[in-house]
């Protein structure tokens, strides 16, 4: 499983030269501060200078774009935190009780248990990774279509329940955000939904769409209402004893971090849904097993670990499957694989093989990325968390226009800044009547990729329902669906039932 | 049947537009081919869509569960609060919807300070100077790392 002349050659490579750690702590504070503001998302900043990776050396390259990845892999948790409003879809069970605890004054604690999740996740996730790159890498080629739809429709599923009260409106919004992910060409070339307007052919602009749908359902509630986003002047405090406290708070609880973190790289390796579904699942499980589900979603700092514990080492996975298969799951993997080009090296099978002591060294490095997060984060943190401080009326602007120039950045023009404003209405009327949010971005994200993975399922089936029997792996899926979705209405059933024949025992 | 609220009217309007907006789209996707690749998720989660709209409609009529939702409780406390603090998010909504259709036209300098501006003002912010030196400062430095920073071309008046 481990090759020690290979990990005896990483550290080799990372002694003989400063420069593989040099470039670790710029990366970290870029990708904070990408993650931290709303629309500036952390493969973006990847995108923007991935060209002076072509100075660097290759180690150096992948350690430097791997730790604007961990920076921004929390620093997405910070407005999640501090105003609810998620940077990416990795954090949108983070402010489920993240928010919660912000409102209540706790903004200090929450950030120091994000922050210490996150470094967790982040080690458990590339242990992981070091022990089991090669059988990851097998796993992910025994995933066929039919099994990403399943996770797919699981994760749609599990966030349309997981808010318990008014699932029917969960997974109304769910199927809403998947309706709208499918509108404009899909992967058979079909061109739908685009009302004649050529833009839309690409689909709507996902993260323009997500802010609009987060800012409104956070921001209006507070328009006219409240002076600041936490009420009580004395809570207001921004200390770095709170946040540290709240860091070691979250090594209390290793059980939800293990746990997260497992989620997390086991979700993790699935291209196209890594982390927006790991940070679901990892919450739905710890609400699930936890003695009191009903103070989740107001407030409970278990909520906050499971997310970011999940979310961080998700970031393990997905560079499994970039290293061994040379496939990108996301956005911030597909940059980083620009990188292999740009230094003329090909990812999979045969680079894990040749190079064995490359990737330990991008992993040992990503162990240093861990602590030094750890350290920078509770600076960054202090920092940012100053937006407690700040009026609503002065972060309802500041934070439309970050939103607006960030999208326009993503779409090179006015149609992002619009997105964003359509899918603020489409959010407020959401809140307005107690639809779940977070469910039709989830669906918004995982619309296109749905779509592409049922039409392959047909098409290499033939439309032969007898395909899911040659899939086991999938038909057990699908059947662990059904129960979870199946399974708050047997319980209520049997309750009943099990109440009837009580009240008439003769 | 239940008396019908204002606030349930509006949320059965707004179920209304949905179950609208999802068979309007399977129209169009049929029009456009009646081939399972191009229907494989439109269909099945449009109807779905619609039959939740309904079931939703069906509940809301039947019980007095509309009660708690954010749109019942502002429509309780409304005789009791002022009209401006009560429109006040429809006319931010609005400044926002000006703010994304002009951008491009007018350019992003003058929109974005404007926007600022009058986002202060329409919130209650009364201390004019510190609402320029405010709205001026964070315009330019928005503007300027947008360019250097980030590399975006972005439109500007004023260069």
């Amino acid at each position: 499983m481990l090759d020690l002349n290979a990990l005896g050659g990483a550290f080799d490579l990372l002694t003989s030269s400063f420069s593989p750690w040099l470039v670790v702590l710029p990366g970290l504070i870029i990708g904070l501060a990408a993650g931290a503001i709303p629309g500036v998302s952390g493969s973006m900043a990847m995108a923007v200078l991935l060209p002076l990776t072509a100075y660097m050396d290759f180690l150096s390259a992948m350690l430097f774009l791997t730790s604007i990845f961990t920076g921004a892999g929390f620093g997405c948790a910070i407005p999640a935190i501090l105003i609810n409003i998620p940077g990416t879809p990795a954090a949108v069970a983070t402010a489920f009780d993240g928010y919660p605890m912000a409102q209540k004054g706790l903004h200090n604690e929450a950030l120091g248990l994000g922050l210490g999740a996150s470094v967790a996740g982040q080690l458990v996730g590339y242990v992981v990774l070091l022990l089991a790159v090669g059988p990851a890498s097998y796993a992910v080629l025994k995933m066929g279509p039919l099994e990403m739809s399943a996770v797919a429709i699981w994760g749609l599923t599990l966030i349309g329940m997981l808010r318990g009260r008014h699932v029917g409106r969960g997974l109304l919004a769910g199927i809403v955000g998947v309706l709208i992910g499918t509108v404009g060409t899909n992967a058979a070339g079909y061109s739908r939904g685009t009302m004649g307007y050529t833009v839309l052919l690409d689909g709507f602009p996902v993260i323009p769409a997500m802010m609009g749908l987060f800012v409104s359902s956070q921001l209006f509630a507070l328009i006219g209402r409240e002076s600041y986003i936490v009420k009580d002047e004395a809570a207001r405090v921004i200390s770095v004893a709170r946040i540290w406290s709240g860091f070691r708070e979250s090594f209390r609880h290793p059980g939800i971090l293990i746990k997260g973190s497992l989620i997390g790289c086991g979700v993790g390796i699935v291209p196209g849904v890594g982390s927006s579904i790991s940070n679901l699942l990892s919450y739905a499980q710890t609400r699930r097993s936890d003695p009191n589900p009903e103070s989740f979603g107001k407030g409970n700092p278990k909520g906050v670990m499971a997310s970011e514990s999940a979310n961080s080492s998700s970031e393990g996975g997905s560079m499994a499957t970039l290293l061994a298969l040379g496939i990108p799951g996301g956005a911030g993997t597909a940059v980083m694989l620009s990188a292999f080009a740009m230094h003329n090296i090909n990812g999979g099978p045969r680079f894990i093989t040749d190079h064995r002591d490359i990737v330990y060294g991008i992993i040992i490095g990503n162990f240093w990325q861990a602590v030094l997060l750890a350290v920078v984060g509770i600076g960054f943190v202090y920092f940012a968390a100053a937006i407690v401080k700040l009026p609503v009326r002065y972060l309802v602007p500041t934070v439309m226009v970050l939103g607006a120039m960030g999208s326009y950045a993503l779409t090179g023009s006015s149609v992002g800044p619009v997105t964003l404003f359509i899918f603020s209405i489409l959010g407020w009327l959401l809140t307005r009547f107690d639809y779940s949010v977070p469910a039709m971005v989830v669906g918004l994200v995982l619309g296109f990729m749905l779509e592409s993975e049922l039409l392959r399922t047909y098409q290499i089936s033939g439309g032969d329902p007898s395909y899911l029997l040659k899939r086991p792996a999938g038909t057990a899926m699908l059947a662990l669906l059904v129960l979870t979705a199946t399974a708050p209405l047997l319980k209520s059933g049997f309750r009943r039932y099990r109440a009837a024949t009580q009240e008439s025992p003769g | 049947m239940t008396k019908l609220t204002r606030a349930k009217l509006e949320h059965l309007a707004f179920l209304a537009a949905i179950t609208a907006c999802a068979a309007l789209y399977m129209l169009d996707a049929w029009r456009v081919s009646h081939r399972v690749e191009n229907l494989i998720v439109i269909v099945p989660f449009g109807a779905a869509a619609i039959v939740l709209c309904l079931l939703i409609a069906a509940r809301l009529l039947r019980t007095a569960e509309d009660d708690d939702t954010p749109a019942a409780a502002e429509a309780a406390e409304a005789p009791g609060r002022a009209l401006w603090p009560r429109i006040m998010p429809l006319v931010v909504m609005a400044l926002i919807g000006a703010y994304a259709f002009l951008l491009e036209i007018v350019g992003f300098d003058i929109v974005t300070f404007a926007f600022v501006a009058l986002s202060l003002l329409v919130q209650g912010d009364r201390n004019l100077p510190r609402v320029l030196v405010f709205s001026a400062v964070f315009t330019f430095v928005v503007i300027w790392g947008s360019k250097a920073i980030l590399s975006v071309p972005i439109p500007t008046l004023l260069g």
